[in-house]
Parts: C-alpha cells; sequence; structure tokens
C-alpha cells in the first residue's frame, strides 16, 4: 500500500514536471519527422539493413520499425535518462529527501516507487511512439500485407500485432537504459552527469560489440538486445528469450548497485 | 520507567579528522520546549540530522521515545521535524506538497491539511506552486508538514529563519502552545531572546561538545549572576581581572566577572592604580546571550 501510494504520487510528480512532457513531445517530434520526410520525397528510403526496409512506402507497419532501429544509438538513452536521469538526483537538487526521509515510509519503498516511475515513463515513451508512428505511417501510407525476411508474407493486421510485439519487445533493452540513468542519478546526484553517463553508456557497450574478439559474446551483449525484435520478422540471430534474460540482468545489476547507495546514504543537504 | 522523547548519549560524527560532534548527550523529557544552542558550526544540525536518522553516527546512542531512528523510519512514528529550511517541490503548489508528505505518512484527509494550513497562515496561498513562496512562507509550510503528523516530538532548526518580525512573533505563540497540546520541543536557534523566552531547557553546543545541558533557570542560578564592571578601558580591565586569577568575559556592556566581594574591591582598587576609571559597577542578572558567549568563547 505505501508503495503503491508512493509510486502514485512519483508519477504525479512527473506528470507535473517540464522534461518529462519535453522526453514524450521530442519520441512524438522524431516519429513525426521521418514520416514527414519519407512522405514528401518520392525515392526517399530508409537504410536496407533494417528489416522491411524497402516496403517502407509500401505499408505503414515498416516505418514504425525503422524508427526502433534509429533510435537505439542516441534517441533512446538521452530521452529515457531524461527522466530516469533526474528522477532520484532531482530531489537533491530540491534538498526535498531529507524532508521525505523524516516521514513514514523508509528508503527501500521510495526507492522502489522512483525505480517504477522511471520505468512507468519508459513505458509511456514507447507507447507514444508507437501510437504516433502507427498512426502517422497508417495515415501515409495505409495498412498493407508486408513480405517478412524471411519469405513469408504477412497481412496488415499481422504485420501490425507484430510491430506492437516489436515495440513490448524493445521495451526490455530500454529497461536497461533506464536503470543504468537510476542508478547515476542516484549515484551522482546529478542530473546532466547521469544523462551524459548513460549516452556513453550506450555507446561504449556498442564499441565493445564492434571489438573484433568479442564474436562470441556478442549474442549477449546489450546492442544485440535492441535489435531482438527482428527475430519476430524472421531475422535469424536474434532471440526474445536471451533479450529477456540479458536485459533482465544488466537491469538487475544497476538497481542493486543504487541501493546500496541509496540505503547507506547520509543525507546532509546543503 | 518512562520512556524520554531524546535520550542521546556519547554521540560522535566524524568527517575525515574533524570531528563535528563529540560525545554529546542530551535528554529532552516530555512537554520540554527544549533549545538547542550554538555557534555556526557547533554541530547543531549535525546532531538533529542524526537524530532523525538522516545521517548515520560514529559512535553513541540516539533513542527516540525508546526507538533508534538508526533503525528505520519506525523510530520517527511520533517525532516530526526539518533540519536546515524545510524544502518542497517548486512545481507543486502548497497543499500538493502537504498532501505529497502526508502521503508519504499514510494519507492525510483534506481536512487535517486544511487545518494546518490555516494554523500557519497559508491557507490563501496554499493553491500556489511553492516556487513562489518567500522564505518565510516556506517555512512556515515547513511547520504545517510536520504538525500534519500530529507529532508528540518536534524537531525543528531555525525555525524563526526568514520569518519577518510579526512571522518570529507567531511562531514563537505557535511553540509556546505546543507543550499544551502534549508536543515536546526540541529545537536548535541561534535567536537568543527566543530561546529564553519560550524554552525552559537549553544545552549549549560548542565545537561539538556539550557546554551546558539543563534547565535555563539552573543555568542562570550557575553562571547568571555576576559583576558588570564598566570603565573606561575595558580590555586593560579584563587583564587586570585576569591577573587575580578570576575568569573574566568581555560581554555586552562592560566586563563580567564572578567573584568574592573582597577579590572585586581588590580589582577596583587596582583599577584605581592603574589610572581607569570605573564608571559602572554592580552585581546583574546575565542575559542568556552574555551566558551563551561566555560558555561558548571559554569552553
Amino acid at each position: 500500500m505505501k508503495l503503491l501510494r508512493a509510486y502514485g504520487w512519483e508519477t504525479r510528480k512527473l506528470v507535473r514536471q517540464r522534461r518529462t512532457w519535453m522526453g514524450l513531445a521530442a519520441s512524438v517530434l522524431y516519429a513525426l519527422a521521418f514520416v514527414i520526410a519519407l512522405s514528401l520525397k518520392k525515392h526517399a528510403g530508409i537504410p536496407p539493413d533494417i528489416p522491411l526496409a524497402k516496403q517502407v512506402t509500401r505499408s505503414g507497419v515498416v516505418l514504425p520499425l525503422a524508427l526502433l532501429a534509429f533510435a537505439t544509438f542516441f534517441g533512446a538513452p538521452v530521452i529515457s535518462s531524461l527522466v530516469a536521469g533526474d528522477i532520484v538526483s532531482s530531489e537533491d537538487a530540491h534538498n526535498t529527501l531529507k524532508m521525505i526521509l523524516t516521514r513514514s515510509t523508509g528508503r527501500g519503498t521510495i526507492y522502489s516507487a522512483k525505480a517504477l516511475a522511471a520505468a512507468t515513463y519508459g513505458i509511456m515513451l514507447i507507447a507514444v511512439l508507437f501510437a504516433v508512428s502507427v498512426v502517422a505511417s497508417l495515415v501515409s501510407w495505409g495498412l498493407h500485407g508486408v513480405t517478412l525476411v524471411d519469405g513469408r508474407t504477412a497481412s496488415g493486421a499481422h504485420a501490425l500485432g507484430l510491430v506492437a510485439l516489436a515495440y513490448l519487445t524493445y521495451l526490455l533493452p530500454l529497461a536497461v537504459l533506464v536503470a543504468v540513468a537510476f542508478f547515476l542519478s542516484t549515484v551522482t546526484r546529478n542530473s546532466a552527469a547521469a544523462i551524459v553517463g548513460t549516452v556513453i553508456f550506450a555507446l561504449a557497450f556498442q564499441g565493445v560489440a564492434a571489438l573484433p574478439g568479442l564474436k562470441g559474446a556478442k549474442p549477449y551483449l546489450l546492442p544485440q538486445q535492441f535489435d531482438a525484435w527482428e527475430s519476430l520478422f524472421g531475422h535469424g540471430g536474434y532471440s526474445i528469450a536471451r533479450a529477456a534474460w540479458t536485459c533482465t540482468l544488466y537491469s538487475l545489476l544497476p538497481l542493486v548497485a543504487g541501493w546500496a547507495v541509496f540505503a547507506r546514504r547520509d543525507v546532509a543537504g546543503a | 520507567m518512562a520512556v524520554v522523547p531524546v535520550e542521546v548519549r556519547g554521540l560522535v560524527k566524524r568527517y575525515g579528522d574533524l570531528v563535528a560532534v563529540d560525545r554529546v548527550d542530551l535528554t529532552v523529557e516530555s512537554g520540554d520546549i527544549y533549545g538547542y544552542l550554538g555557534p555556526n558550526g557547533a554541530g547543531k544540525t549535525t546532531t538533529l540530522r542524526m537524530l532523525l536518522g538522516l545521517i548515520r553516527r560514529d559512535g553513541g546512542s540516539v533513542s527516540l521515545y525508546g526507538r533508534d531512528p538508526a533503525a528505520g523510519v519506525e523510530a520517527l512514528e511520533h517525532v516530526a521535524g526539518f533540519v536546515e529550511s524545510p524544502t518542497f517541490y517548486p512545481y507543486l503548489t502548497g497543499r500538493e506538497n502537504l498532501q505529497f508528505y502526508g502521503a508519504l505518512d499514510g494519507g492525510a484527509d483534506r481536512k487535517r491539511i486544511e487545518d494546518v494550513l490555516e494554523q500557519v497562515g497559508l491557507r490563501e496561498r496554499a493553491g500556489d506552486a511553492v516556487g513562489t513562496y518567500s522564505l518565510g512562507m516556506r517555512q512556515r509550510l515547513g511547520i504545517a508538514s510536520s504538525l500534519m503528523r500530529s507529532p508528540k516530538l518536534l524537531v525543528l532548526d531555525e525555525p524563526a529563519n526568514g520569518l519577518d518580525p510579526a512571522g518570529i512573533r507567531d511562531m514563537r505563540t505557535l511553540i509556546a502552545g505546543l507543550p499544551e497540546r502534549g508536543v515536546t520541543v526540541l529545537y536548535s536557534s541561534h535567536l537568543l531572546a527566543e530561546v529564553e523566552e519560550v524554552c525552559n531547557r537549553v544545552a549549549i553546543v560548542n565545537d561539538g561538545r556539550i557546554a551546558f545541558e539543563g534547565r535555563l533557570d539552573a543555568l542562570r542560578a550557575t553562571f547568571g549572576a555576576g559583576y558588570r564592571i564598566v570603565t573606561g578601558d575595558d580590555a586593560r580591565t579584563l587583564a587586570i581581572v585576569s591577573a587575580r586569577g578570576v575568569e573574566g568575559h568581555l560581554g555586552d556592556g562592560g566586563v563580567w566577572l564572578d567573584a568574592p566581594q573582597d577579590l572585586v574591591d581588590e580589582i577596583t582598587v587596582a583599577l584605581g592604580r592603574e589610572g581607569i576609571p570605573i564608571r559602572y559597577l554592580a552585581r546583574e542578572q546575565r542575559s542568556l546571550e552574555d551566558l551563551f558567549f561566555q560558555l561558548t568563547e571559554t569552553a
């Protein structure tokens, strides 16, 4: 009950903050910008390594997938950490932890409520990106069937269902970024450091994945999990199950480490 | 044996080599308005932080109604308060901030929130964002958020900070009336006149150590009366006093000393020999401010 109440207030606080809306607005603009650009340019396309790339202007279900692929490198870390990287450190900025921690709710509940609120924001981001990109794409190119990577065909409705599942799958690696941003927010007590740190973390993982000696480990590294949704479209080499357990592990590590810091932290204030 | 609201024994807090709080003992009993006094950097706020479980102690024990705040928020069940200035979310209204803090206490009903807003005179501005509040208004909102918990012990750190004279008077009236409602008050302040007016017990802390702890009237009885000499040269007077083995103190309005009559006679003769004119000499009751400076400057 205490956790629910604290979580309710954490989300309410997020709703009242400008950065929350900035993040959601950024994801709306991101989706619309792609749809408008592709609509305006007759022979425009998207990189061929993105599944179903050639069909992007033939069916409205393809562009939302391209948006997921593009978001991985920079957009997802920045936008997700905008809130997750601030949710603990903003208490430092406002010096409010000393007030919170003298009430009847323990540190564990506060920490959990904040983590849940940050995760909720991540889900909201994906939901908004899905809704805007699907609606705008369908308006532009209609709901038509597509040929999947393995040659199977899918009706428009079936393909749309797969896109929805792809977005749900994308929540797994996004949860890792949220957890890392949350951890950095707890440890650094500085929102900017948490956001930059999350971007560096994501880029560093991309760099590690590109190292030649780590080919065997690549399926277990974070970048691969961002592409796990491609398996839904018949792309071999990816696994949602593997993404589920690796991302759970990658998320738990920073959350537990953050808790170890938060639980023992002296709240001295300014 | 009744459990006292606050019992602190041998409390220690270190920051590297600096001992911020050095073996502090405090006992606050039910119904007390307990003043915790000390110059800036004496360790008052650090002590209060340990009392509220915000920072870990390096030694000693703290008990709030028999429970250790380091063990969890359960120890704060009957306790409310804040250290330094109370803080709020600037993007939420005053009322929403109270609702939020109330939610962390298990939920506060609307009537209770309106009652405490009324008590601190903030009801009309309760719908405005806290970001638009003055320091004094935030201070009053801090008191409201504490009272909302219906505490048996209220811990306040410089509650008059940022208040205008009328606000200070209102705060004093509010605090003075709390024991009648069963609330014990522990508060730190540098406004000695305020403390003198409302407190029945005080602790004076200096360099992390308690220089005095006890009833205000006991403080006065022990250190309170003394001779005040006003001369043409207070600095030389102090030297003459000290040369006779008497502990003198340069205070507000002359040199203060506590010595037997014959020794005081000897000092006046010596001052005359030195050509230092005596303009005033009388045995007087000393103010808390004078006692405070004596205790903190000689400790």
